[in-house]
Parts: structure tokens; sequence; C-alpha cells
């Protein structure tokens, strides 16, 4: 009973320690991150004004604590705009990565596992793909369906898509050939007990660190195309629209650039740092 | 000395009217007689422009600023008075109904075809495939006298026609190009007369022009006769205003079209600048009066009252851009009336409005509603023609109404999807945004008669349909009287002003600016085209 308890204490205290060991810049980035979780979940509790209404008496506003990141060229309030805009920025980075992992899955593993008539055609149309840069792959899938928060999130899905379906198929491939899938061959196993209990979850694995990284990289493709007028409709709060409608007075007002943009940079590296950390973590070779 | 006293009158012509309004604008030339002496011959102008249009010519303003480099016309337009140009001289008939033009003899296009009658009669179908709202000049086409004479005839008198004429829109081409070149050739680098020719049009990228040497043609309010000054143009297209300002002070740009309003100052200070207040139609709010909450009068008159148009023209564009209240005719044309006084901002009046047009009731979203349907407007607009800081005005408005319980969707389309005609239809939308450039108050005809050549004008965007007022329209217009027809122009201006069928926002304004070491640079009267053809770089 007391050799128990100990090890029990002992084992605490351990997941304790393992607690301190994550490094710092993964504890700001968690911090960081759930702040603007929450920002998107809840941004009315966040916010201090309405990110649409104008106020054409204070427009062009510096930071002050009436407007904590200033006003735009109508008066509007940049830190509720920023916080509001999380929201549609945070769900265009997660549906793109769903978009994305959603399609690779299916083409990953048919790519790997179907027969040879389906899978050699999927496989060369995705070395097509990949031979497009992400970005160019996402500017025609807006092209095609209109600048709009949906056709982002489909588009930037669908551009990243082609990576993460090769590293699946590679993966499985991988996975496939091992000892342990040829044994439960071996002991009669059906092909769908295999698949489900050895080979999708061993080729899953790499995705959940993927998956991570991949939405910082997603708002930062999706705030592009909004820069670039490819994205969501004004009044949209939208961090590239934010960007993109504050360039023109970025002379006289370096708050619409700068602020939009940190917090672009600050979800991008936050959800980077996390993404990475699972990785190691799975891989087994934490860095201190 | 003949040239100063020409812009010194259009100057103070100009000024006479906007100064009516309360708005001064600057000269609309860069001048320099000095700096003559200081010219140097040759060199490339590079001008940075926002919108590319799919054709050098047609019935697209943005095509009048093109095609202006590459052709001539009949006659010229300066500052309220014809003048000759290609046509010597002219003479109507006593019904008005048929005018005869006397040509000018010594004139070739830049592939060498004489510039005759037959030119002209040859560019007759060109117009009336290629400008959509060619129908309302009521032209019927030319008949060849002899082979430098030709009559137009008419349906209408139309004391217009020689404004629509001296427009950038009818410039002639070459009759070998007409017969001979693809069509893609006749868009992308028509054969003109005119002082530059078409190199080459990269798409997406500019247009690259070089004088025509044999010029020597120009019409009497131009600054000199002959060749161009510079050697080059080079004609780039910079959709965004803040590229187009930067590409300006690094001196990659010569000259910059409608550079931020926030920057206007420094480009006062910094640079040369020409504005003009487009003739025609401002940028207003047209309303559908087909179909909708909008074909009742008071909920128009409610959202005007509901919007601080004066304050937030003066917010966004920082005095650059005039208020317009007219929703018709804008400050500079011809026959104008100020209306500017009619709709203060006024939201109790508003929603006063609103309550007596039964939309009493609130739906989830605290909008207003009737019979379960919320007072909802969509208002799509064409970002080539509505650029960014026009779609800031509009988020105002849209905020603004919101406060009465009006909800506004803006709706921007991309220049492709505009000209192609989407939400373009009465069931598609309730409000429309847009100018028109139109040098008479003939616009009145354009854009509220309901009908071309037995179809629906689809330049009526507020899809008005009511023929005692369209006939009103056509007798203001046929009126030889000055007074009278002033007296008729007026009562219609002030009849759409009270219907609230289409209220003014702004007026278009064509603001550039320019690099200091470029003199000469001036802008037409009729549609604020510039004309480059009398640009000169000086010694620095």
């Amino acid at each position: 009973m007391t050799a128990s308890v100990t090890g029990q204490a002992r084992a605490a205290s351990e997941r304790q320690r393992s607690i301190f060991k994550v490094p710092l810049s993964v504890a700001l980035s968690v911090l960081v991150a759930l702040f603007f979780v929450a920002a998107a979940i809840t941004p009315a509790a966040l916010s201090t004004h309405s990110p649409f209404d104008t106020d054409l008496l204070s427009s062009l506003t510096p930071p002050a604590s009436d407007h904590l990141l200033g006003t735009d060229d109508i008066g509007r309030d940049l830190y509720s705009r920023i916080i509001w805009g999380t929201r549609q920025s945070l769900l265009i980075g997660l549906g793109a990565m769903a978009v994305a992992l959603t399609s690779a899955t299916v083409l990953g593993f048919a790519a790997a596992l179907a027969p040879r008539w389906i899978a050699e055609p999927i496989d060369r149309i995705l070395e097509i793909l990949l031979a497009f840069p992400t970005l160019l792959l996402a500017l025609l899938f807006v092209a095609l369906l209109g600048p709009s928060a949906t056709s982002l999130l489909f588009s930037v899905g669908i551009g990243t898509a082609p990576g993460y379906a090769r590293l699946i198929r590679a993966q499985t491939l991988k996975v496939k050939s091992s000892g342990y899938v040829e044994a439960a061959w071996a002991l009669g196993h059906p092909g769908h007990t295999i698949f489900r209990q050895h080979i999708a979850p061993n080729a899953f694995r790499p995705l959940v660190a993927l998956f991570a990284l991949g939405i910082g990289q997603s708002v930062v493709w999706a705030s592009g195309l909004s820069f670039l007028g490819l994205g969501v409709a004004p009044p949209s709060p939208e961090w590239g629209a934010l960007l993109e409608a504050g360039k023109a007075n970025i002379t006289v007002a370096w708050w619409l650039e700068i602020f939009p943009g940190v917090a672009i940079v600050f979800v991008a590296l936050s959800f980077t740092q996390i993404g990475r950390y699972i990785q190691d973590r799975l891989e087994g070779t934490l860095h201190q | 000395m003949k040239r100063i006293a020409m812009t010194a009158r259009a100057t103070s012509k100009v000024a006479a009217i906007v100064l009516l309004a309360g708005w001064a604008p600057l000269p609309a030339f860069a001048t320099g007689s000095a700096d003559q002496d200081q010219r140097v011959d040759g060199g490339t102008i590079t001008y940075v422009h926002q919108q590319e249009p799919p054709c050098l010519w047609g019935g697209w303003v943005q095509q009048a600023y093109l095609a202006r480099q590459v052709f001539d016309y009949l006659v010229s337009y300066d500052n309220g008075q014809i003048r000759p140009w290609l046509a010597t001289d002219w003479s109507q008939s006593s019904d008005r109904k048929t005018i005869t033009f006397h040509l000018r003899k010594d004139v070739v296009f830049t592939d060498g075809t004489k510039f005759d009658a037959d030119a002209v009669i040859a560019n007759y179908p060109v117009w009336e495939k290629g400008i959509g709202w060619h129908g309302f000049t009521y032209m019927q086409g030319f008949t060849k006298v002899d082979d430098f004479t030709v009559e137009l005839h008419l349906s209408e008198p139309n004391p217009e026609i020689y404004n629509v004429l001296a427009n950038g829109h009818y410039g002639f081409q070459s009759p070998t190009s007409i017969a001979r070149n693809t069509s893609e050739q006749k868009c992308l680098a028509p054969v003109g007369t005119g002082p530059w020719r078409v190199e080459k049009w990269t798409r997406g990228a500019g247009i690259s022009f070089v004088r025509n040497d044999a010029y020597n043609w120009a019409p009497p309010n131009a600054h000199h006769n002959g060749r161009a000054y510079a050697q080059r143009l080079e004609w780039r297209f910079v959709p965004d205003a803040t590229t187009r300002w930067g590409a300006l002070v690094s001196g990659e740009a010569d000259v910059a079209y409608q550079p931020p309003s926030v920057q206007w100052k420094n480009a006062q200070r910094q640079f040369q600048t020409l504005s003009f207040v487009a003739t025609g139609r401002p940028q207003g709010l047209s309303f559908n009066v087909s179909r909708g909450p909008f074909t009742d009068q008071r909920v128009r008159q409610a959202f005007v009252d509901a919007v601080d148009r004066k304050k937030i023209v003066q917010a966004v564009f920082k005095g650059t851009v005039p208020f317009e209240g007219n929703g018709s005719l804008s400050k500079t044309t011809p026959l104008y009336l100020n209306v500017d006084d009619n709709y203060p901002f006024d939201p109790a009046k508003a929603n006063k409005l609103l309550d007596e047009a039964g939309w009493t009731a609130r739906d989830a979203n605290g909008y207003r509603a009737k019979d379960g349907k919320t007072l909802e407007a969509r208002l799509p607009f064409n970002q080539a023609i509505i650029d960014a800081e026009g779609a800031v005005a509009l988020q105002v408005i849209q905020d603004q109404v919101k406060n009465v319980g009006i909800k506004v969707d803006l709706i921007p389309l991309t220049q492709t999807e505009g000209f192609a005609g989407a939400y373009s239809k009465p069931g598609d939308k309730e409000i429309s945004f847009g100018y028109w450039v139109w040098p008479s108050p003939n616009i009145l005809d354009i854009v509220y008669n309901h009908q071309l050549k037995g179809q629906p004008n689809g330049n009526n965007t507020t899809f008005f349909n009511n023929p005692e007022i369209e006939e009103q329209i056509i007798d203001a217009q046929r009126e030889p009287d000055p007074k009278s027809r002033q007296q008729k122009f007026n009562t219609l201006q002030q009849w759409f002003t009270d219907q609230a069928v289409a209220v003014g926002v702004y007026n278009f304004t064509y603001n550039v600016a320019i690099a200091k070491n470029l003199k000469g640079l001036w802008q037409d009267q009729g549609n604020g085209l510039l004309n480059f053809y009398d640009a000169y770089f000086v010694k620095e």
C-alpha cells in the first residue's frame, strides 16, 4: 500500500516536472492562442466598442485610453475590429485545415491503398497540383468561386491539400509495409480491421502536429488573399481586409497596419510553435 | 497668347460653376509657358492609372481617356464652346435634323489611309455597335455629299449633338483597319489619326504609345500644333491608389491618377496637381423604384434623411472631392441645378417617415420589418467604378441607415462581374451606386429612359418607367431657347430630387498628381481626360 502511494506520488511529481519542462515559448504560445480562441468565441466580452459603429468625429485617432489601438478613417475602434475579426480569421484557418485534411486523407489513402488503376491517376494529379505554388492554387480557386469567407476557406484548404495528401500517402505506404501490418495479415485479420487498428492511427499521427502548424499558415494565406482584395467583403473586420483598408492611410495612421499585422503574426507564430512542440513530442525528441 | 487667354477663360468658367456650389477646384492644366524655354524634346511620360478597360475604345469613360490619345474627333469641346477639329465648319438644316460637316483635307491615319467622307461613313456602324447608349444620341447615320463633306442625320433635333461628337467616345478609326484588321487588333490597337499610336498593350500591365510624327491637325484648344513633344507615353494600370502614389514619389511614374485623399495635401506641396469635377451624373444612390421597399417614396426619402452625406464626403475624401446633392447632374454639367441643401441629415424625420410607411416592427437584429419582412437593401457596386475610398463612404452609409433600422448589404463586384451584367436586373438589387461622365444634361435621357431601341435600357439603374417624365426630358432636350431649356431641366432635376429617385453623394473627380519636371499637361473640359499631346519635360 505504502509502496503504491509512493509510486503514485512519484508519478505525479514527474508529471508536474514534465509540465514545468514545457519551454517558455510554448507556454507563451498557448497563452496567446487561448486569448485569440477566447476572442473568437466571445468577442463581445473582450471588445470595447462595436466593430461596425462609425464615428466620423473620431476618425484616425491614435491609440489612447478610449480607443486602445486607435481608430480607422471612419472612426471605427481598431481594437474591437481586431477582436471581432479573430473569429473570422481563425475560422478560415481552422476550416481551411479541415478541408485540406479531409480531402488529403481521402486522396492520400486512395493513392496508397486503392487498386493501381485508381491510385496511379490520383498520384499523377497530386504531382501536377504540387507543381503549383499553394498561393497560386488558392488564387485560382478564389477566381473560380468568387471572393467571400467561404471561398477563402475552400481555396486555402484545397490549395494546401495536395501536400498533405502526399504526406498521408507516403506514411500509409510506410505503415503498410511495416512488420506489424504484415504480421496482422499473416494472422488472418480482415483488411478493414488492419486499416482501422494499424494503418489509419499510425498514418494519422504526424497530422496532429501538421494540423496545428497548418492553422497558422492558413490564417496567413487567407489574410494575404483578403489583403489582395480577394477575400471577405467590407465592412468585415477580417485581419487581411483590415490591412488592406489601412494601407492608404499608412503614412498618417501607422496603427492601422501595425496592429492587425501583429495579430496575424502572433496567431501564426503561436500555432506554429504549438504544432512544432507536438511534433517533437510525438517524435520523442523534445528539445529542452 | 491665344492659348493663355483660352485657359484663363476656361478656368474662370469652371471656377464660377463650382464656387457657386461652395467648392473650389484647381485649374485644369499644368502650366508653364516660361518653361517652354527649358523644354526637352522627346522622353517617355509614364502615367499610372487605375482601371484597365477591355478595349481601348467604347462606351465607358475609361475607354474615352485612352481613345482620346489615339483618335481625333469632328469637333472639340472647349469649356462650353464647340470648336472645329477634323471638321472645319458645319451648318444645320432648318428642322435641326441634318448637319452638314466640311472636313479637313490634310488628315491621314497612322496606317497611311486618308481621312475623308468615306472614313466618316465607315465609322458610323462601328460606333453603333461599340457604344452601348449610342441610341440616345438620336443619330441615324452619315451620308456623303462629296469627298470632304458629309451630312449627319438625326431622328430628333439634339442641341447636345456637338458635345456628343466632341466626346472621347466618337473618334475615327482607319477604314482600312476597320475592313481588314481582326476584332482583337481593332480592340487593342485601333488605328486613328491622333497624336499617338498604340505600340503594344500588355494585358494587366499597360499600354505603350509612340507619337505620331506626321500629326499636324491638333484642335484649337491644344497648346501647340505638330507632333507631340514627348516621344513615348507609357500608360500603366495600377489599381491600388497607394501603389500609384508610391510610383510617383519614387520617380517611377511622372503622373499618378487619383492619389489617396490622405496624400492630396502632400501632392499639392511636392508635385503639380490637376483636378476636374466630371460632367454628367455624380456618384449617387439610385433607388429601385420598380419593385421592393423603395417603390415607396417615403422609404427613399427616409433613407436619404438618415445619411449625413456632407459629413461623410468630407471625412472620407478630406476635401479632394466635393459633396453633390443632385443625383441627376453634377456641378460642372451645363444647366445644373444646385440642390445641396435638400435632405439635410435628419434621422428623426427618417424614423417618422418609416413609421408612416408601415415599417414599425423590428426583426431579431433590430432592423425594421413589415409583414414579417426585414427592411433590407442590396447594394452591389463595381469596384472599377467605386474605388476603395468610395467603398468606405458606402460603409458609413450602411452604418448610418442601420441607426434608423434599414439593413444594407454591400456587394462588391469585380470589373468583369459588373460589366458582365451581375446584379443588373430589377430583382437583383434595391440600390445602385455609380456615376456617368457626360458633358451635357441629356444624361437624363440616358439614365431615366426605360427603353433603348425597344429593349429595357441597361443604363436605367433606378428602373424608372414614367412616360410622362420621359417625354418631358425629350422636350427639354429639344428646346432651342436657352432660357426655357434651363427652366425645363431645372424642373426635372428638382422633380427627381423631391421624389428621391436618385440622390447625389459626391462628384466623380479626376485628380492627378504630376512630377514637377513635366509641364503642359491639361484636362479636357468635357470629361476631364488627360491630354498628353501638349505635355513636355523641362530641364531640372
